[in-house]
């Protein structure tokens, strides 16, 4: 049982992180409530996302974003935790004449996480906790020159920016949770004075789980809303339009299996409203897929 | 009840019908660039804006054109059959002499021969 529910916490995390590409999409954190076990991962996470490019209401330009992710999770101390994600960006947009196209290494970042708060039952499961979450993005990744015209579909900002998280879970009953979190993104300038708008974001997920012989499916949905600011470039706001402020607020829905030594998932995430650089862009939609390796650091502490 | 049905079957059959018309008539208009705005050598014409028909139309193109010659000094085609199209493009002012320069947009309405056309003239300065 205190296995299982281990696991539970674990399939019912999710981990996503989006760089500042095309449509301001911003670099906020979400660890879901990975806060909440004590194994250490190691995994590959891949997403997918579009967004639209508009004059006048009328689509010009068709964005594709993909990005696949080294991810790792040390259990560094009962409570702390450390995550590293190592990007590969491959982005695409297509306008009515040319086809632009970028890929490379992303943006490196680490996050430390630490539970300031948790409440186990008996089994030594949880049934609520909060943990806080501060961590860095490095500028590894290729980023645009100055006077670019693409500044969005490269695979870095070319900045130094921090992190700042905060999640909760509780448990309503024996099958299904509650998960939220908010983060924020705060966000440097590049070498060219160009600075992203620093971000937001908030989600609230509804959660059920189900056993299925010796392996558990875990079915989640709930709503993200994302806020993004201006961005500027020496310190000036860009004209409207063309500085990716605005904000997107989507539904989400995915689930996950977990087996013993591995956890799989999948999720999808589709926009409800959204205002983003004055309607001139909007995200379609967006996809994810995760598959982790679970390495118990101890036997004891799995059964903990 | 079968007569309300047959109706709105009609209906749907003659509105599915009437949008794939060929277009007749068609509005362009220019976001950018602005009326005679002039171009420094190296940076770009910007063109942007939006075709809307009254029908399906078989394209459009974007001429960059010497308005003393009348010679086409680049040009960009689509053939995407649509109701409705944005455009945006960019060439780079690269002439030794000042030069005005007509941005002509020329929409194939039916893929008959029968064509809208709106233009802009800017200004290119030489380095």
């Amino acid at each position: 049982m205190k296995t299982i529910s281990l696991m539970l916490l674990l399939a019912l995390s999710s981990s996503t992180w989006a760089c500042d590409l095309c449509g301001g999409v911003g670099a906020n954190a979400s660890l879901g409530l990975m806060a909440g076990t004590r194994f250490h991962t190691f995994g590959l996470q891949t997403s997918c996302r579009q967004f639209n490019g508009y004059i006048n209401q009328i689509t010009h330009a068709k964005g594709y974003l993909f990005t696949e992710e080294v991810t790792f999770r040390w259990q560094a101390l009962p409570r702390l935790q450390v995550y590293g994600f190592a990007p590969v960006v491959q982005n695409v947009y297509k306008e009515t004449f040319d086809t632009q196209f970028q890929q490379g290494l992303g943006d490196v970042r680490v996050l430390v996480n630490g539970i300031v708060y948790s409440h186990r039952d008996t089994t030594g499961a949880n049934l609520s906790f909060l943990s806080l979450g501060y961590g860095l993005k490095f500028a590894t990744g290729q980023f645009a020159p100055s006077q670019s015209m693409y500044t969005n579909l490269y695979p870095g900002t070319g900045s130094t920016d921090q992190l700042f998280l905060m999640q909760g879970f509780q448990r309503i009953s024996s099958s299904i949770g509650i998960q939220a979190e908010a983060s924020f993104a705060l966000k440097g300038a590049n070498n060219s004075g160009y600075r992203f708008g620093n971000s937001t974001q908030a989600s609230v997920q509804l959660t059920h789980n189900q056993s299925i012989k010796n392996k558990r499916l875990l079915a989640h949905a709930g709503i993200v809303y994302d806020h993004f600011n201006s961005n500027k470039t020496n310190g000036i706001l860009l004209p409207e339009g063309q500085n990716n402020e605005g904000f997107i607020t989507s539904s989400k829905m995915g689930c996950m299996l977990i087996g013993h030594q591995f956890m799989v998932s999948t999720s999808f995430q589709a926009p409800l409203i959204q205002q983003l650089n004055a309607g001139q862009t909007k995200l379609r939609w967006s996809a994810q897929l995760n598959f982790q390796f679970l390495i118990q650091k101890k036997k004891s502490q799995h059964e903990k | 009840m079968k007569n309300s049905i047959l109706t709105a079957a009609a209906i749907c059959l003659l509105l599915s019908c009437h949008k794939n018309d060929p277009a007749t008539s068609a509005t362009i208009e220019f976001e950018e660039p602005i009326l005679n705005d002039t171009i420094a050598f190296m940076d770009s014409i910007h063109v942007e804006g939006t075709i809307i028909g009254n029908g399906k139309m078989n394209g459009f193109k974007i001429e960059y054109i010497d308005a003393s010659t009348g010679t086409v000094l680049h040009n960009q085609n689509s053939t995407t059959t649509d109701k409705e199209y944005a455009f945006h493009d960019h060439w780079m002012n690269e002439l030794i002499d000042t030069t005005t320069i007509a941005v002509k947009i020329t929409v194939d309405l039916d893929g008959n021969g029968n064509q809208t056309t709106a233009q802009r003239n800017v200004v290119c300065l030489p380095q």
